[in-house]
């Protein structure tokens, strides 16, 4: 790391003072403050957390050098920190790209490779390396070489290390035709209780596109092969191989009438095990390189965002049918619809677990035994008097996951409704009210409980904005152990480059779009201090 | 902590000889939603072919990001006045494969009129040191910056207008 600042310290300083006429630059900086307390394990302790990132750019003609700086200590989430997190130096010309440092990459739709970052929930799979890339307007190749270090999301001392190479091409012959592949090869290893599993996989995928008459098809196929050497509890190793592949497809539809349609439908079989053997360490899962797509809506609305269905990327299949309709200039139409199963089933019979197969195991099924998963969505909306908008909705959701040897069924119907009225030129006014009635079999005490979320604003345009958020739960086993959280939040903007943010109260939790930004915020009560520069 | 101090104080160092970021010869490479490569720096040369004058608002943006939806819509009435007078609206999507299948039914039927690039895995965002969406960049046809911002709040887009207007009408 030292000898990176060095050589930059010593690129920048040496070079003639000429040069320096063609540098650009860009500093993003992001301070967090953070006191009160946290629901930690399902305790209640004091929270202080402080963290700086600071993100440096400098173009200088075809070069690119960045780096990231971050001072995470104490964290709100994951392992402490402090340093040069990231750095990289780029070139860029006439569609050549190369790049040594850390980086992000994507094949496809991530089937074997979709690197990404997560900052909210400490989730990070870049790659520190080489990487290279050409296109032009018929050919896209890729290779990525580097190590990664990938931090366990529920326990942040587990790190499993990795040693990535992998090359993509695709060529596009016709206009109506893209065809590709990949070939993404990986050794890693990986903590357990009794040393470190040592893996090594081998992901082959392939890709086709189609576009024409308004239509956009893709299809992309992957296969995973593992070798295994896993030590055992008395000494020794074990060494044993596992197969696994996924497909994934959508076909959408655009005309001009103001229709949109997409249907997506995914059969991941990437380690398919029985429940017994379902630990989410195991060696021969799907790895933390692949993030292949979820196939089911992403929501915005706070409490839909809540409780979200959890995709078994090593063994589910599902599809979903998404709508846009523009009724009219000023009114939309979305609708949703989505389901997912495991291919095989589960239930427990006297204390047994038995296992069931079925023929038809490339389509979802919503049999109790198979873990089913459905959703509806229908949304509304209509933007009347000018930027005056009213956005209604409603969601009917059912997930019945396998869990702890026996079925987990949670329900939810929920209605939001979001509007937002500008008073005149600068100052609007916003209101967002969600209810939703949830039924989780796990609960003990009341399985039918109620949420309510309410969201009031008041802005300035350019200027600043004030919100108050209030949650309301009938769920007497939340887990931060309250039942109503209310916060205030002050947003100021300093010119265009800063955004300094203040909020007070107690949180739940979840998505929260606020001052015209939006993110994943953990249940927290105290205050909150956050300024976002841009020079 | 002293490479951060060495890399500062060099920075700081140097600040007076460089410029703020501009896209003067930044070139990025994406696929529009139709599949179709380009390169930024191509795009500003076409722009520049037009005419003397010409500004692009370069947004980032994603599906389940409502301001960013919201500003879009919003930008439309001042899109249709300017557009003939060389101003370019460059909407990069950052969804990632999670929801980007639905992205071009989604601008489609919304019958929005920019120019949609994907950006699936924030490459380009990062690059130009995007932290938070939307995260926006006024330029004019040289790729000079005349104006970068995050965040949206209803009625920004008067101030937004006022800056196309100063990059059009300038002498």
């Amino acid at each position: 790391m030292k000898r990176f600042g060095l050589l930059l310290a010593a690129l920048v300083l040496c070079g003639p003072a000429a040069l320096f006429a063609q540098v650009e630059y860009s500093v993003g900086n992001f301070m967090r403050y953070g006191n009160g307390e946290q629901v930690i394990g399902g305790q209640l302790r004091d929270k202080e957390y402080i963290e700086n990132q600071t993100n440096v750019r400098l173009f200088w003609d075809d070069f690119t050098v960045g780096f990231e700086y971050l001072y995470d200590d104490p964290p709100e989430f994951g392992p402490r920190y402090q340093g040069i997190r990231k750095r990289f130096v780029e070139f860029s010309k006439k569609g050549l790209e190369l790049r040594a440092g850390d980086f992000y990459t994507l094949y496809g739709k991530g089937l074997a490779m979709n690197l990404f970052e997560n900052r909210g929930i400490n989730y990070d799979t870049r790659l520190d390396g080489l990487r290279g890339t050409y296109r032009n307007r018929h050919v896209n190749a890729i290779f990525a070489l580097g190590t990664m270090r990938y931090y366990d999301l529920l326990n942040s001392d587990r790190i499993e290390t990795y040693s990535v190479r992998s090359g993509h091409v695709d060529v596009r012959p016709f206009r109506f035709l893209r065809l590709g592949g990949s070939i993404v090869g990986a050794d890693g290893e990986l903590p357990t209780p009794f040393g470190m599993d040592q893996v090594h996989a081998d992901i082959p995928e392939f890709m086709v596109t189609l576009r024409g008459l308004g239509f956009d098809v893709f299809v992309q196929r992957a296969w995973k092969r593992s070798s295994i050497m896993s030590p055992q509890p008395g000494g020794g190793f074990r060494s044993y191989e596992s197969d696994g592949d996924a497909w994934y497809g959508s076909i959408s539809y655009t005309s001009d009438i103001g229709l949109g349609v997409t249907f997506e439908y995914k059969d991941y079989r990437y380690d398919v095990v029985g429940e017994e053997e379902r630990d989410p360490n195991r060696p021969t899962r799907m790895l933390p390189m692949q993030n292949p797509p979820i196939v089911h809506k992403e929501h915005y609305f706070t409490l839909l965002s809540r409780n979200p269905h959890v995709v078994d990327f090593n063994d589910e299949v599902g599809m979903q049918l998404d709508v846009f309709y523009s009724v009219s200039p000023t009114v939309t139409i979305n609708l949703n619809g989505a389901m997912a199963s495991r291919h095989d089933g589960y239930v427990t019979r006297d204390g047994f677990l038995v296992t069931y197969d079925r023929d038809v195991s490339f389509m979802p099924t919503l049999d109790e035994k198979f873990s089913p998963f459905w959703e509806l969505y229908g949304e509304v909306e209509w933007y009347f008097d000018g930027q005056s908008y009213l956005r209604a909705a409603v969601n009917r959701r059912y997930d019945a996951p396998y869990e702890a040897n026996q079925p987990h069924e949670q329900s939810s119907t929920t209605f939001p409704v979001r509007i937002e009225y500008m008073l005149n030129k600068e100052y609007s006014i916003g209101a967002t009210f969600e209810q939703q009635f949830f039924h989780d079999s796990f609960s003990q005490k009341n399985p039918e409980y109620f949420n309510e979320f309410v969201s009031l604003t008041f802005a300035r345009a350019a200027q600043w904005s004030v919100t108050l958020r209030m949650e309301y739960t009938t769920d007497e086993e939340d887990k931060t152990g309250k039942d109503f959280w209310r916060t205030l939040e002050f947003a100021y903007r300093l010119g265009n480059q800063h955004i300094a943010t203040i909020s007070y109260g107690t949180e739940r939790g979840g998505l929260v779009c606020t001052s015209g930004i939006c993110r994943e915020i953990l249940p927290f009560d105290g205050v909150r201090v956050s300024l976002l520069s841009q020079l | 902590m002293k490479t951060f101090v060495v890399l500062l104080a060099v920075f700081l160092s140097v600040a007076g000889r460089v410029a703020a970021q501009d896209l003067t010869s930044v070139d990025l490479y994406l696929q529009d939603i139709d599949g179709d490569e380009h390169s930024f720096q191509d795009y500003l040369a076409d722009i520049r072919d037009g005419s003397d004058r010409g500004a692009v608002f370069i947004s980032f943006w994603a599906m389940w990001c409502e301001p960013c939806k919201q500003e879009m819509k919003a930008l439309k009435p001042v899109y249709a006045k300017y557009k003939d007078q060389n101003f370019h609206y460059l909407a990069i999507n950052l969804d990632n494969p999670r929801s980007l299948a639905k992205v071009k039914a989604y601008v489609k039927a919304q019958k929005l009129p920019y120019d949609f690039w994907l950006d699936p895995n924030s490459e380009v965002f990062k690059k130009l040191n995007g932290q938070s969406m939307p995260y926006s960049l006024l330029i004019n046809q040289d790729g000079e910056l005349v104006a970068k911002r995050t965040g949206y709040i209803a009625g920004d887009e008067h101030e937004i207008e006022d800056d196309i207007k100063k990059i059009l009408e300038q002498e």
